[in-house]
């Protein structure tokens, strides 16, 4: 059977076809004890499913290898307190973990991987460091990291987002944006970290639309371009206590629908919520959000 | 953060430094009556603490003394050197110029007591759950004129059980100072345990913590606790109890980015000696600290480090590939530029990379994904400079398929809409030869004009030219297109070789000419070097030359002779060779030597260098052997575009063998291929021969039954 894999970033520039076998799901650790051992026998366009556990490994993500949790709560990679705990890979994907206790949560280096719908906190570094990468990151809730939250060193985003993050209580900024570049942030949370919730280097430009910074050392820097779609006020997570981390927005908040074509600024299921009701029959809210 | 590890590490540090009770020589800070350190100063206490430093910092602690004046009494720094690595220096200033009283000192004026120390430390953390660490401490002790500077060592490690937002981060400590003591160095040696936790956000910091001084000597034991809390996050407040039994409160405010300074923090710590267990009647007592972070973070420079090997590291793997590929090593070539493409898509030679990723598969024969190659980069990197250049390697590619429909497409291109790119003339070049090779040589002449002297590809059009032009019996036009190329200094073996044939093509010119020029022409035929594939044509033309002229000197047999003994075997030239041979024999009157000649030539010629049976075998084992070579192309395609993960190295080691056999096949049908062509020249020159020799056979006979009688003129 013949079938193939379109990349669906903004860069992926090659197509591969694999005229050898249909994609296939791998189950962990029903099929193989660890993550890494599955990844041994998967190749591009293929999926291992992870269920609840505490897995202790660092990971090096496949090229074109879907990684899934289960359940982000309850299905965690723990990096053991050596090396990221997640390396990233090529037009690999990583959804559905806590990814916790490694140098560095999930580091890039020259990729880019799609990272979305994880926890990732309490890494002895950066929570994600991507270095002249242009990684998908979204709706992942990084919290209590040592450095901070989001490292972006040298990234020259195009089309890419980081997007409807909820970046929370790290030991330095929310997002630093170093280096030389282009980096694009809309609808993220920034709160309670313990420098600035955004700061942007000289040589970094910066498009910054519908994020919420609030109540971390200093909002942001004079190098940030943030606009007045961007707010500050309180998101009123479901609770930030660590014990029953829930970084999703009460129904009450004012966060909610209020991004970019009416979707959450935070976390966000895909349901688009009217920024405004609709006037008239027809109004449609579009979305460039494609996953989920 | 570093707000509240500085709060935490100060509370640590206040709270555990009291080592003196009063006055002992356990202590260097005899005036310090907290016995407060600042967080950097810590490496007195256990050297591991120092790597909780993610900046260079530098401290510096006033204390009040007992008239109520400030102080200095210490200064520190830390600088993180790496992901694991601190070193720290503090420097403890204690000491006082006090009256003579020694008796030995002249009355009214005083003496110097001082025990100034320094400390120079490395803290190490192994791994992230255990970090090591030492301090070499210096003594500047002057006891009232008896100056000395002994030295000791302290060691200490830290464990860190966990550190989470749950849980918090629990430190256990655990130093022996004065581990090692030169002699002389006058102190004592100390236990330090301490515990810290650092929790809720890292706003909450408690520490407690005991010494045994002096061990194995009075064994004192002290303890010391505090706790610190941050009301917002500039602001903190702390309570805790020195070792002295001082209750202490303490209050911390910080600012960030001021400047230069990254981070400031002043911490005042106050008490009164009236609530202390000792009384001694100092009043209010304070001590004031300055905390000031500079530079980058460990984070940053970690970064910065990594970001900079992330920016030579494409362009490393870059020169690598093309190492391979000058090397000839095109699967593996392939595979390294097809990582850079996926790997680094950001790359600025990423266009460059593609192209050469498709050069290596085209030069393995794997046509069909080379071509997928060039348009994929033509669509990926339209703004390229590299685009023409992609579609000249779609046109190379047609024209060594023999696909002239798809070579025209793609020079149509090159000549309409890149007709200013560098690789115009190649395109111009390729296409002229193309046209040659369909036997349209009037399309191809008005190309391979087109191509100027200093182009790369001139002297290849002039070589085409110069054929075109004999073909069409244009003697003079060929002497020109040959003398041409001959008239360049060759850059490399390519153009010898192209030139070595021209030497030889001009040869047969001249020899052609109404007027021939048979010396110039001999003399080019001389100077094709034997190692040259044109080296028989040489020398048999060079035969020819002294035969033309051997009726009036038939001296010029012997010149003939010894240019066909040049000739080997092996050559499709041996039978024209033997056949001149026939004729110097014959004309020497050697009938009996001369029939035996021409009648070896007949039956060389009798019998062609491969059978039909032989050239349909080579071409079904080619056929077989590379019938798989669609399928195998693209899969070293595929493999090209994947990033070598263990899963895919196992894949390519697997399709080495398939391309190995392959390229073993397309070898050797290419030596087949040049056979071919000479068996074609061959069968070519066959009748011409064959009608010589028998003729002259018949000369020769003819002589051998009249022998005596003189042969034949030539």
């Amino acid at each position: 059977m013949k079938h193939s894999v379109s990349l669906g970033f903004a860069l992926g520039v090659v197509v591969l076809t694999s005229t050898t076998a249909p994609a296939k799901t791998v189950v962990v650790p029903t099929q193989y004890p660890t993550i890494r051992q599955a990844l041994l026998q998967v190749e591009f366009g293929d999926t291992i499913f992870v269920k609840p556990g505490v897995y202790n490994e660092n990971v090096q993500l496949t090229q074109g290898v879907i990684l899934e949790g289960e359940d982000k709560n309850t299905t965690i990679l723990d990096g053991g307190g050596s090396g990221p705990t997640v390396l990233g890979e090529a037009q690999a994907e990583i959804f559905g973990f806590t990814i916790r206790n490694g140098i560095d949560g999930i580091l890039c280096e020259n990729t880019t991987p799609k990272i979305h719908d994880n926890i990732i906190m309490d890494n002895q570094g950066s929570g994600i460091g991507a270095y002249i990468s242009q990684p998908h990151i979204m709706n992942n809730v990084i919290y209590g990291n040592r450095w901070s939250g989001i490292l972006l060193y040298g990234v020259n985003a195009q089309n890419v987002w980081v997007e409807n993050n909820v970046i929370l209580r790290n030991g330095y900024s929310g997002v630093s944006a170093l280096g030389p570049g282009q980096v694009n942030l809309r609808n993220n949370i920034m709160v309670g970290n313990h420098e600035y919730g955004v700061i942007i280097d000289d040589e970094m430009r910066s498009n910054l639309k519908s994020n919420d910074i609030w109540h971390n050392y200093y909002p942001f820097n004079s190098n940030a371009k943030v606009d007045r779609t961007n707010k500050s006020m309180d998101p009123q997570f479901v609770s930030t206590s660590p014990f029953s981390l829930d970084a999703s927005c009460r129904k009450a908040s004012p966060l909610l629908g209020s991004g970019e074509d009416g979707v959450n600024i935070g976390l966000w299921d895909g349901t688009a919520i009217p920024s405004t009701p609709p006037a008239s029959a027809g109004s449609t809210h579009s979305s460039s959000h494609s996953s989920k | 953060m570093n707000t509240a590890r500085t709060a935490a590490l100060s509370t640590l540090l206040i709270a555990s430094s009291a080592l003196a009770l009063q006055y002992t020589k356990t202590r260097y800070q005899q005036s310090d009556y907290f016995g407060d350190f600042g967080q950097n100063s810590n490496l007195f206490l256990n050297p591991g603490n120092i790597t909780d430093a993610d900046q260079t910092e530098f401290m510096l602690g006033m204390y009040s003394t007992v008239d109520g004046q400030a102080g200095l009494e210490y200064l520190s720094g830390v600088v993180p050197i790496g992901y694991n690595s601190t070193v720290g220096a503090s420097m403890f200033v204690d000491g006082a110029t006090v009256d003579a009283t020694d008796g030995n000192t002249p009355a009214g004026t005083s003496t110097t007591w001082r025990k100034d120390a320094i400390f120079l430390g490395y803290g190490y953390r192994v791994f992230h759950w255990l970090t090591l660490g030492s301090n070499v401490q210096v003594l500047n002790f002057n006891n009232f004129g008896d100056k000395s500077n002994p030295f000791a060592a302290d060691f200490g490690l830290l464990l860190n059980p966990f550190e989470n937002s749950r849980e918090g981060f629990l430190k256990l400590g655990a130093t022996v100072q004065n581990a090692y003591m030169q002699p002389g160095f006058d102190n004592t040696r100390n236990a330090n345990f301490g515990i810290d936790w650092l929790g809720l956000d890292r706003s909450l910091e408690a520490r407690f913590e005991y010494d045994v001084i002096d061990i194995g000597g009075v064994n004192q034991q002290a303890y010391a606790g505090g706790v610190q809390y941050y009301i917002s996050p500039n602001v903190a407040l702390g309570a805790k109890v020195t070792r002295e039994g001082f209750p202490m409160l303490t209050f911390a405010g910080n600012a960030q980015r001021l400047s230069v300074l990254r981070y400031l923090e002043v911490e005042l710590d106050i008490s009164h000696d009236g609530i202390s267990w000792n009384d001694e009647k100092r009043g209010l007592v304070w001590n004031v600290k300055l905390t000031g972070r500079v530079g980058p973070t460990r984070e940053e420079s970690q970064g910065a480090k990594r970001y900079w090997r992330l920016i030579r590291e494409p362009e490393e793997a870059f020169q690598a590939a093309m190492r391979m590929y000058l090397q000839r090593h095109f699967l593996e070539s392939a595979y390294a530029f097809g990582r850079i493409v996926v790997k680094y898509p950001t790359f600025s030679k990423t266009d460059i990379a593609t192209y050469y990723q498709g050069k290596s598969l085209e030069n393995m024969g794997m046509y069909s994904v080379a071509k997928k190659v060039y348009q994929t980069g033509i669509s990926n990197y339209d703004a390229s400079q590299y685009v023409p250049k992609y579609y000249f390697q779609l046109l190379n590619v047609a024209y060594k398929e023999g696909n002239w429909a798809e070579a025209q497409t793609n020079y149509n291109i090159i000549s309409s809409q890149y007709r200013n790119s560098e690789i115009k003339s190649d395109a111009d070049y390729v296409m002229g030869q193309a046209y040659f090779e369909q036997g349209k040589d009037a399309e191809s002449r008005a190309l391979l004009e087109t191509i100027p002297k200093d182009d790369a590809n001139y002297m290849y059009a002039q070589y085409t030219l110069g054929l075109i032009d004999t073909k069409e019996g244009k003697l003079p036009d060929a002497q020109v297109a040959f003398e041409s190329i001959l008239s360049h200094q060759p850059r490399n073996k390519s153009e010898k070789d192209l030139q070595e044939g021209a030497a030889v093509k001009l040869g047969h010119v001249l020899y052609s000419l109404p007027q021939p020029q048979l010396t110039r022409a001999l003399d080019l035929y001389s100077q094709v070097p034997s190692s040259s594939s044109y080296y028989d044509e040489a020398q048999l033309a060079a035969a020819w030359c002294f035969v033309r002229n051997a009726g009036a000197n038939p001296k010029f047999w012997d010149d003939a002779n010894k240019h066909i003994d040049n000739i080997p075997e092996t050559s499709i030239l041996y039978p024209e060779g033997y056949l001149v041979k026939g004729y110097s024999q014959l004309s020497r009157k050697d009938c009996g030597t001369a029939v035996k000649s021409f009648q070896q030539v007949l039956q060389i010629l009798g019998k062609n260098f491969l059978t039909d049976s032989e050239i349909k075998k080579r071409n079904d084992d080619y056929t077989t052997a590379t019938a798989d070579l669609p399928d195998v192309s693209e899969k070293v395609y595929q493999l090209s575009l994947q990033l070598p993960s263990e899963r895919i190295l196992d894949k390519r080691a697997a399709v080495q063998p398939e391309v190995d056999k392959i390229q073993a096949a397309q070898e050797e049908y290419f030596k087949f291929q040049d056979i071919l062509t000479k068996q074609k020249k061959f069968v070519n020159d066959k009748a011409r021969l064959e009608k010589d020799a028998t003729y002259a056979l018949a000369t020769a006979k003819n002589c051998l039954d009249k022998s005596g009688t003189s042969g034949p003129s030539f």
